[in-house]
């Protein structure tokens, strides 16, 4: 079945744009779902882009994480009836929603980081075989609040369950495991659980050599599980 | 029915590094109180509400709390009636 991917815009959403043109790219039928919809149509894989919905106000994304169309997901989600991938802000949704387990909280440096920073899948998730242990991709970061928490009596089950999907890797320096630009636990960058992905980094940002990466092509591709161009 | 008026005061949890209180504390040095050893930064919550009882008020504020208001992972709080109008 040819993918159908729906981008849920948020207000305050900035990257919803981006992230149909990157999946337009890719050949996949993509459209808009507005946050205050009650049903996510015909889509067989919703995109929670990033940005900043509702201000970040309370905590990022706490508000959006109760908008009326992340009631269809929860329930398309119960239903095994869709693949989610959240997105920097998308995934601080999931997270918010507890879709996903853990947080994500102010980076350490207490800085913004925009950086380009290569990541590296650590667990492939069962859901998307195509990811293999220790495939790096160079994507760009930015935001404010992406270190990634969990509470010490999940964190094992967080391991267990092969949720740890990527991690950020110094690619210049020894694999120490240490390297680590926002103080996520273990420098965790993304993780899985079942049909729902979600990261900090931004593979539609990175599409096309000229703007310094086109890994997310190999990326977003791999999460549509269609043959990447 | 009688509304209350409560306030949440949302924390983090002692184990949380927080960067905002971090560098709010520099700048409270800076300004001439070396003497603060330590500042953290969490959030207020004014409510008001409709209940039987502050017994009932606070226990839909303690959910609210729970269930949203605070992050159980990073999060802890504290909700305590400050008056009712009759």
């Amino acid at each position: 079945m040819k993918p159908k991917v729906a981008v849920i815009r948020f207000p305050g959403s900035n990257c919803d744009r981006d992230t149909v043109q990157a999946f337009q790219s890719l050949g996949a039928e993509t459209k808009i779902v507005a946050y205050d919809r009650e049903d996510l149509e015909d889509a067989t894989h919703v995109v929670l882009p990033g940005g900043f919905s509702y201000g970040d106000y309370l905590r990022a994304g706490a508000l959006a994480a109760h908008a009326p169309i992340m009631h269809a997901l929860v329930d398309a989600v119960g239903r095994g009836a869709i693949e989610v991938l959240g997105i920097c802000n998308g995934f601080q949704i999931l997270c918010e929603r507890g879709i996903l387990p853990g947080a994500l909280f102010a980076n350490v440096s207490g800085q913004f980081r925009c950086s380009w920073e290569w990541v590296e899948v650590l667990t492939p998730p069962a859901r998307w075989p195509g990811f293999r242990r220790g495939m790096r991709f160079r994507l760009p970061i930015a935001h404010a609040d992406g270190a990634y928490r969990i509470g010490n009596s999940d964190r094992e089950a967080l391991w267990a369950q092969g949720s740890v999907f990527l991690r950020y890797v110094d690619p210049d320096g020894p694999d120490t495991g240490e390297y680590n630009p926002n103080g996520s636990l273990e420098a965790i960058a993304g993780i899985s659980d079942g049909p729902v992905m979600g990261l900090m980094p931004h593979p539609e940002r990175a599409m096309q050599p000229w703007l310094g990466s086109k890994d997310g092509r190999l990326f977003l591709s791999l999460w549509l599980q269609e043959v990447p161009q | 029915m009688t509304q209350f008026r409560l306030r949440m005061a949302v924390t983090l949890k002692p184990e949380v590094l927080d960067p905002a209180g971090q560098a709010t504390q520099q700048v409270v040095h800076e300004r001439g109180f070396p003497e603060v050893s330590e500042l953290r930064i969490g959030k207020v919550v004014d409510i008001a509400m409709n209940a039987n009882s502050a017994e009932d008020a606070l226990a839909k504020a303690r959910r609210l709390g729970s269930e949203f208001l605070a992050n159980p992972v990073l999060e802890r709080f504290e909700v305590w009636v400050q008056s009712d109008e009759t």
